[in-house]
């Protein structure tokens, strides 16, 4: 219908200045009647482009190839090499700090602000996920792994927590840093119980009086600590007694045993009068507070470090070794080696389409010049030929291509042969009932009566006739072929397995990045991308061009 | 019956002749020198020559051939050349293990697929329908050593559900056998469908409909059994098939059977237990071939006498 209407377009509007000649008549009556001749070309045009799923497989595998051949000009890294040598300043910047430096000062039990004097212990929660280590200004905390941690400041018998998160875009969990205790009273005599009011410090800035919500957040913070634990062994004293009030698991110490004295059930009783210094620990933070004991102790109270006051007591820090989750930098993160997996992707397309096309096509070559041998003369060849693929048929090409494999020995070029032994059967077979059906036409028959050669015939006359089957089996082939040389070298039988190969890249990121979810997915992804797209392009090439292939 | 399974037998054999002429001479053809994979490279040229004899790699082609053919038919493939370890006994003990994983993939496989299958052609373009064709033309796409990945990275090191790899209880197959299965399933519910439509459009179906057979009968009674003749064949040719996928399943999910074995064997260039398993792989996919054939010419006549 289409070709017609264009056709009757064409003659009612020809070039000005030619309408009245008498040729120009003729044109006009001829070209209407005579039916232009068919063409199977344009038929086939029209039947693939009603079908969207492969049109779009088609401009699919179009970008693709672009990308492959292109992808040494066009990745954003060297995909070889780890990332970290080869960030311009601007791309420094976005990436976010490796380590931090968290400067410091002490907090003195009259509340003053002072500069420190002496370097503080600092121990990390988690060193599998950070490492810290302390000066005498600033605490410096280094990524090492993603993860979620602490770090343990302290300074004799005060300890702080500083929140440090690598790489993780987890939901919002503040810790406790530090605690405060304020007496209950200015002063105690002897003899009377000292009451003390204990209140926690969240890492946003949050203060928690309530011991229910204290405790909450404690729990929760054992879930942080790594397999060492580093704080726990330092809380000593005894164990107070759990009351409706009490938080669980907090600790007084003694530190003036003749001015105070701590009961069995918790109670701080003072003794005579003086100084008295008294450690509260909980959960793993500890801080001091000094108990006058009668007015005169009041006087000469001499400050001591009761906290430390961080520029900030949460950091955000990225691991830049290894690992680096998907962002605007590296779209698909990197690997155990800090490669950028989207360079790796995109240089990987050119030997997964290499092994794809280069393996079919020799196998469809050598299977379709058997084929057409066999369907052509038949005979003891063809039953040869027949029985020798059926025997190859029967194996699973996996297998197939691995016994290639066993004997060639790994690497990609042994590959692309494995994956095009097992594909000369399938050609073999289907080109040899294509062409034994075709060599019963008339055209052959009537070729073969004046006299034309045999090699003349099977390439003339009978290859065409079974081209459109090839081009169908070629373009499916070629996503089984992708599939069977990804797990090929996903079993390390592909050589170098450090190569940007996409089934490669998976065993690395299997055996490397056990906890890490990108480097397992995007390589994969691809190839599910660009088998699918052979597959659809496969299937829309069948219906158009021989919709009997259907089943 | 008789005559075509003696017949089909007698075909069987030329074809494993040649596997074990291919498996024998694997090893002359393959390059490394087995007694320097064997010995270690620094031997000197006279230890060389002695083991060279010792290992009997002087004898001509065909005496060796006959000499490990006389030995594997009694069962002996040789020892590791690398563990030194009996290869019949560790194939005995890994066969098992792929046993055990290849069947319980297969049975899920096909109970889930007919199922499906047939949900789909009786309610023919409902969604799931739909559904289950987009998934089947998507599972043919997707490398299931991938989806084993990925699945081991949620449901296991994610989520702790599952154990990551290994063999243990029931626990321990699921994984694997879902991923192994999952192809499987896919292309036998396709072809469920597609025969049991095909079927569904025959005449004698719809006389069945017109002397008033309620429908439900006449899906189960009247179109099931032909339709599944076609799916019993394709359904049996994917286990063979499915043992090959194996391969690449065992080595994702650490399964200590057969294929795991093969594949270690190729990396150390173990040449011993890279021919017996071979041999072994061909032996089963004819097995399965030729049950598979059996069945069909006993359920469709026409094949045998033909």
């Amino acid at each position: 219908m289409k070709n017609k209407s264009e056709k009757q377009s064409k003659s009612v509007s020809p070039l000005p200045g030619e309408r009245s000649t008498p040729g120009d008549d003729y044109m006009e009556n001829g070209g209407g009647e005579i039916e232009k001749p068919y063409s199977p070309f344009k038929d086939f045009i029209k039947k693939f482009s009603k079908q969207k799923m492969a049109l779009i497989a088609f401009f699919a595998i179009a970008i693709i190839i672009i990308l492959a051949i292109l992808a040494p000009m066009i990745v954003p890294y060297n995909p070889t090499v780890d990332v970290l040598s080869q960030y311009s300043q601007e791309e420094q910047d976005l990436l976010g700090d490796n380590r931090r430096s968290i400067g410091y000062e002490w907090v003195l039990s009259d509340g003053s602000v002072v500069e420190p004097t002496r370097v503080p212990m600092v121990e990390s929660g988690n060193r599998r996920v950070v490492n810290a280590r302390g000066s005498g200004s600033s605490i410096t905390a280094t990524a090492v792994n993603e993860g979620e941690t602490f770090v343990a400041v302290s300074h004799e018998n005060v300890t702080n927590y500083l929140r440090i998160v690598v790489t993780q875009s987890q939901f919002y969990r503040p810790i406790l840093t530090a605690l405060e205790v304020r007496l209950g009273r200015e002063s105690f005599n002897p003899g009377e119980e000292i009451t003390l009011e204990i209140k926690g410090r969240l890492s946003d800035g949050e203060v928690l009086e309530d011991p229910k919500e204290i405790a909450r957040v404690i729990e929760e913070m054992e879930e942080l600590q790594g397999t060492q634990d580093t704080t726990g062994g330092r809380i000593a004293g005894q164990q107070v007694e759990q009351g409706e009030d009490e938080i669980l698991g907090m600790t007084f110490r003694n530190l003036d045993e003749e001015i105070l004295t701590i009961e069995e059930d918790g109670r701080i009783i003072a003794e005579s009068l003086g100084l008295g210094t008294v450690q509260v620990s909980l959960g793993g933070l500890s801080t001091v507070v000094q108990i006058p004991v009668g007015s005169e102790a009041l006087r000469n109270i001499e400050p001591v470090v009761t906290a430390f006051q961080f520029e900030e007591t949460e950091a955000q820090l990225v691991d830049l070794y290894k690992h680096q989750p998907p962002s605007s930098l590296h779209f698909f993160g990197t690997d155990h080696q800090n490669r950028d997996i989207f360079s790796r992707v995109l240089v990987g397309t050119r030997q997964t389409l290499a092994i794809g096309f280069v393996s079919v096509i020799l196998g469809a070559l050598l299977g379709t010049t058997l084929g057409l041998i066999a369907g052509y003369y038949g005979g003891r060849i063809d039953s040869l030929l027949t029985r020798a693929s059926d025997v190859l048929l029967a194996f699973p090409g996996v297998l197939l291509a691995i016994a290639v494999i066993a004997i060639l020995g790994p690497g990609i070029i042994n590959i692309i042969f494995a994956v095009a032994v097992f594909t000369v059967p399938i050609f073999l077979r289907i080109v040899r009932s294509s062409a034994m059906s075709v060599k019963n036409m008339t055209y052959v028959e009537a070729a073969r009566s004046i006299g034309v050669k045999n090699h003349v015939i099977i390439f003339r006359h009978i290859l065409p006739g079974t081209m459109s089957v090839i081009i169908v089996y070629l373009t499916m082939r070629i996503g089984t072929a992708i599939i069977i040389g990804a797990v090929l070298s996903y079993l390390g039988l592909g050589g170098d397995i450090t190569a940007p190969e996409w089934g490669a890249m998976l065993n690395a990121a299997k055996d490397n990045s056990r906890n890490v979810f990108h480097p397992t997915l995007f390589p994969g992804l691809a190839i599910v991308v660009t088998v699918l797209a052979f597959n659809l392009l496969g299937d829309g090439l069948r219906d158009a061009l021989d919709p009997k292939l259907k089943e | 019956m008789a005559t075509y399974i003696a017949r089909r037998l007698l075909q069987m054999i030329p074809i494993l002749l040649i596997v074990s002429i291919l498996a024998f001479l694997f090893v002359h053809l393959t390059p490394g020198d087995p007694i320097r994979i064997m010995y270690g490279v620094e031997i000197d040229q006279d230890t060389y020559q002695q083991l060279r004899e010792r290992e009997g790699f002087n004898d001509p082609l065909p005496v060796q051939y006959a000499r490990y053919m006389g030995n594997v038919l009694r069962g002996d493939f040789g020892v590791s050349y690398r563990t030194r370890a009996n290869v019949s006994q560790e194939i005995g003990r890994r066969f098992i293990n792929t046993f055990v994983l290849a069947s319980v993939s297969m049975i899920w496989a096909t109970l889930a697929g007919l199922v499906v299958g047939i949900i789909s052609a009786v309610k023919r373009n409902s969604l799931l329908d739909r559904v289950v064709m987009t998934l089947s033309v998507a599972s043919i796409s997707i490398p299931s050593f991938w989806l084993g990945l990925l699945l081991m990275q949620v449901l296991a090191v994610r989520l702790g559900w599952l154990p990551t790899s290994g063999i243990g209880g029931i626990r321990h197959l699921i994984m694997p056998a879902f991923v192994l299965g999952a192809t499987v399933a896919a292309i036998v519910a396709r072809f469920t469908r597609s025969s049991l439509l095909e079927t569904l459009g025959e005449d004698y179906i719809r006389t069945a409909r017109a002397k008033g057979q309620i429908r439900r009968n006449v899906i189960f009674k009247h179109a099931l059994r032909n339709a599944l003749i076609p799916v019993v064949t394709m359904t049996g040719l994917q286990f063979g098939f499915l043992i090959g996928g194996a391969i690449a399943i065992e080595t994702v999910f650490s399964w200590p059977g057969l294929g795991s074995y093969l594949i270690d064997g190729i990396i150390n260039r173990d040449y011993p237990v890279v021919q017996a398993l071979i041999m072994l792989f061909s032996l089963q996919f004819l097995g399965v071939n030729l049950l598979v054939d059996l069945t069909y010419a006993y359920l469709n006549p026409q094949i045998r006498y033909s």
